[in-house]
């Protein structure tokens, strides 16, 4: 057997990646196809791609594959001489042939066998042969008209083509080597368009550009050692200043001397102004590096997308749904390893969209929305994140019925109301059977866990919005980039760990005074948000005494640590706590290292970094040290709750922020008071309709209807019941606005005092 | 002397080469082919939930490293000073989930002695080092106790502590 070209690992690669482009270009155009039959530019271009696949198999010797790619040439040559009549079976078989295509290129000799496709598309074209081989004759005159006299409609692709075209079907060895040169031309031409808009490919190897953007991230962390130096010679200098001042007037013993220290402090005073200039001139410099080095490894999301669309289409047929998929990106930009560990992920929201999130065309027709449904992806750049959001307009998440099934399930309390952020966390979980359902569709199953997991471990976060009977959209926020990235460090315990930025939502230093004890736990009040304070380092189970004797590196830097306590606020995926450090060390920017295949994964721990000075310090992972808060807020609340003495007075509790109704409906408990929750004035509204209480205690700004109104209500419909505002809004004008509009009592949560809550609740119940 | 599992019964080849060292008080050897190299004991630092004989996490040319308090890890007491002579022995064991590498903090390395002649071990040991004590070796300088060469993997097993 004769060696074939396609068995050089180059070249199979270069026309993997060259029919994978093809293929996907042939789906999106079928997909138009659908849509709008009759458009002949997209016929001739899907045509072309085709014919194009046929063209590099065949040199590189994939039989298979140029066997598959011709006969569905053929069958869009007929459709285009209108001797086939475009339909749904002829779409099929010509998407099944694009199917067996790619399996075909993934896997040329044994992929999977291509005669059943090829007979789906034979029996179309031998429907009637004879016009067949006149529209495949026809095209063949057409394009040597166009070589010769006519000047090109298609810019010169045509002539070309046509060249390749009878290379291509003649088929004979001869033929092949003949049409190589033609062949790399024609297919120059056709992605000319695609190639020129993005600047070009180079096509790299992963593992170099690995290299070089690992290279660039140690250069950079490595130029914390020049700025060290340079700070140790300016301390240098200083020290050499109160020397010679204190020779000067303790033992001036000889001019000389003083003239020669007068010299030697000139020098290191030129050196000191030469090595700062050379530190920011090389802090430039890195940057540039850094920044053409990172781009190096980043794609288009549209590598992402293309295969999507095909999916929903596909996807909602078989379940007898009608969706399109609309793609929205704005030039957002992926690392390629973060492109490879999201695509799945995306994958499967898009799939939970087709099974979860459309209704079927009868059901939408009936509720009055429009018959084909649409799921909308985009991507979009925000700073150095991604946000990818995955959208459909079909029945949304009813809250209600994911709290039953998360009751049932033991994943939730019956008496707690879910937030946006258990919704995300009880539908990504794997035991959670809403969500889980695996879709078995032509082997596409997976679940919504691994959305999780994996947007966990490239450290982004989920967010949900949904509204019932509107939709769903999920945002998937990602790092645009895995290997460097910005950390604040902190010191815990003696020894330092790095939180990564992108979780950091404040750091700030915090008067004792302003720690309150809520129900058995710390927290503080940052703007209008109630936020658990835990010690890090308990977190970490690193003791406040414990810790490596000596840290290099670990000084802290007192143009950062502000007074009071230091606090890092830290928020992912919705969720938000304030954590005690035991001092700030400032920004850094830091390459992110595995733990090493010894320990592999560690709790709260996303892996370590190399300080300047060589030291090592741990990164923490900030989904996981606040999964562990959310579990101490839980464990804490649950404790105070004693049953209910009967005849207790019933407090209606409503504020729009669930951390503050749970705050406030432990103390009230923990006081002996029964309470009730309301999310909103109108949820007050409907339960005050409903049920007998001894006092109201609300927020002002809330949606639907503000606490001001609620209390109004009150007023007009249920007599003198007590009412206590309690607000941020702490202005004196606020303050009568709300005492006009009917409160008993206004509290700021800025001075928020548990015993003075509950003594004015007993006063004004009686 | 035959006993299961051992790869020195046959005598007559060749005699091994042994890294001998000291940690917790006990003289061990580990064959030469598991270690990689021998530094000074660098400075480390602490990592979250793990087996307190973790003694943390260490910067080996560029890479992380973990590294073991070795006596500890062997169910002996902790290290108890860093001294001059403290150094950590980086050892590797090819493993079915790929190459395992890390470093054991050991009070003194005796350097490496070549014997062909490898005992049961003796009785009486920690159940840790029992699990990965393999024999015993008899030298000059007394009794050594023989590591098993998988080392790494046989330590892997029991890192996370629950959190």
């Amino acid at each position: 057997m004769s060696e074939r070209w396609g068995d050089t690992p180059e070249l199979l690669a270069v026309f993997r990646e060259e029919a994978a482009e093809r293929l996907s270009s042939l789906d999106d155009g079928l997909l138009a196809l659908e849509r709008d039959p009759a458009d002949a530019e997209v016929l001739e271009r899907i045509r072309r791609d085709a014919h194009s696949i046929k063209g590099s198999a065949k040199l590189l010797g994939f039989d298979l594959v140029s066997g598959v790619a011709h006969r569905m040439e053929d069958l869009l040559l007929a459709v285009s001489a209108r001797s086939v009549q475009m339909s749904p079976s002829v779409m099929d078989a010509l998407l099944a042939g694009s199917d067996t295509l790619r399996d075909l290129v993934a896997d040329p000799d044994d992929g999977p066998d291509p005669a059943p496709v090829l007979a789906v598309l034979e029996e179309h074209l031998t429907a009637d042969a004879a016009v067949s081989e006149v529209a495949a004759g026809a095209v063949v005159q057409d394009a040597g008209e166009a070589g010769g006299a006519e000047s090109d409609v298609t810019d010169g692709g045509v002539p070309r083509m046509a060249v390749i075209d009878l290379g291509g079907d003649a088929g004979e060895p001869g033929g092949e080597t003949a049409s190589t040169p033609s062949g790399d031309d024609e297919s120059a031409t056709a992605t000319g368009t695609s190639r020129q808009q993005a600047g070009g490919f180079v096509r790299l190897d992963a593992a170099k550009v690995y290299a070089l953007v690992d290279a660039v991230g140690e250069a950079v962390v490595g130029h914390a050692g020049i700025e060290e130096a340079a700070i140790r010679l300016s301390a240098l200098t200083r020290t050499f200043d109160s020397t010679v001042r204190r020779l000067t007037v303790e033992n001036v013993r000889s001019e000389e001397l003083l003239e020669y220290v007068r010299s030697v402090r000139e020098e290191l005073a030129g050196l000191v102004t030469d090595v700062s200039e050379a530190v920011d001139e090389s802090r430039k410099r890195m940057e540039l590096v850094q920044a053409a080095g990172g781009r190096l490894a980043m794609l288009p999301t549209s590598h992402l997308f293309s295969p999507l669309p095909r999916l929903v289409r596909d996807l909602s047929r078989t379940q007898g749904k009608e969706g399109d998929l609309e793609i929205d990106e704005a030039d957002a930009e992926l690392d390629k390893q973060v492109m490879e560990r999201i695509a799945e992920p995306v994958r499967a929201l898009i799939i939970n969209a087709v099974d979860h999130g459309i209704e079927s065309a009868a059901e939408r027709v009936a509720q009055g929305k429009p018959r084909r449904a649409r799921v909308i992806l985009r991507a979009r750049q925000q700073g150095g994140q991604v946000a990818i959001e995955v959208e459909d307009d079909g029945r949304g998440i009813d809250p209600g019925r994911v709290h039953e099934k998360a009751v049932l399930a033991g994943l939730a309390e019956p008496d707690e109301p879910l937030d946006r952020a258990d919704m995300v966390r009880l539908l990504f979980s794997p035991g959670f059977s809403t969500a889980t359902d695996v879709t078995d569709v032509s082997g596409r199953g997976v679940g919504l866990d691994i959305v999780r997991d994996s947007v966990d471990a490239l450290r982004g976060g989920i967010e949900l919005e949904t509204a019932p009977g509107q939709g769903t959209r999920f945002i998937l926020t990602l790092p645009t980039t895995m290997a460097i990235m910005e950390g604040v460090l902190v010191r815990v315990g003696g020894g330092l760990v790095t939180i990564p930025v992108t979780a950091v939502d404040e750091v700030l230093g915090v008067p004792e005074g302003d720690i309150r004890d809520v129900a058995g736990r710390h927290a503080i009040v940052l703007r209008d948000q109630v936020l658990t304070l835990v010690s890090l380092g308990e977190i970490l189970g690193i003791p406040a005494d414990e810790g490596v004797a000596d840290v290099p590196g670990a000084d802290t830097d007192p143009g950062t640590d502000p007074e009071g306590v230091p606090v890092v606020v830290l928020s992912h995926s919705g969720r938000s706590a304030a954590f005690r450090v035991d001092a700030l060390s400032g920004r850094r920017e830091i390459m992110l290292k595995e733990l090493g295949t010894f320990l592999g994964h560690v709790t709260h721990v996303a892996g370590a970094t190399i300080l300047g000075d060589g030291s090592v310090v741990p990164v923490v992972d900030p989904a996981s040290v606040l999964e562990a808060v959310r579990k101490v807020e839980k464990g804490a609340a649950r404790v105070p709750r004693a049953p209910s003495p009967a005849g207790s007075r019933r407090i209606l509790v409503v504020d729009d922020s669930r951390p503050i109704r749970e705050m406030l409906s432990s103390i009230l408990e923990g006081a002996g008071f029964d309470v009730t929750l309301a999310s909103d004035g109108v949820e007050a509204v409907a339960t005050l309709q409903s049920q007998r209480f001894d006092a109201v205690v609300t927020d002002v700004e809330m949606p639907q209807m503000n606490g001001l109104d609620l209390c109004r209500h009150v007023r007009g419909a249920h007599g003198d019941l007590p009412v206590v505002v309690l607000t941020s809004r702490a202005e004196d004008e606020q303050r009568r606005e709300g005492m006009e509009a009917g409160a008993d009592a206004y509290m700021t949560k800025n001075e928020f005092d548990q015993a003075t809550f509950v003594g004015l609740l007993r006063t004004l119940v009686g | 002397m035959r006993w299961p599992g051992s790869r020195c019964t046959d005598v007559a080849v060749k005699p091994r080469s042994w890294l001998r060292f000291d940690a917790g008080g006990v003289a061990f050897a580990i064959d030469l082919g598991a270690v990689r190299e021998i530094r000074r004991l660098p400075s480390s630092c602490p990592l979250p939930h793990v087996e307190p004989w973790v003694m943390g996490i260490t910067n080996l040319r560029g890479r992380i490293l973990a590294l073991l308090d070795c006596a500890h890890a062997l169910g002996l007491q902790r290290m108890q000073e860093v001294t001059k002579r403290s150094r950590m022995v980086v050892i590797e064991s090819g493993g079915a989930g790929g190459d395992l590498e890390v470093g054991l903090a050991v009070d003194r390395v005796g350097g490496v002695t070549a014997a062909s002649e490898v005992l049961p071990p003796v009785d009486g040991l920690p159940p840790e080092m029992r699990r990965l004590c393999v024999g015993t070796l008899r030298l000059e300088s007394g009794l050594t106790a023989v590591l098993n060469a998988d080392l790494a993997a046989g330590l892997r097993g029991n890192v996370a502590a629950p959190a």
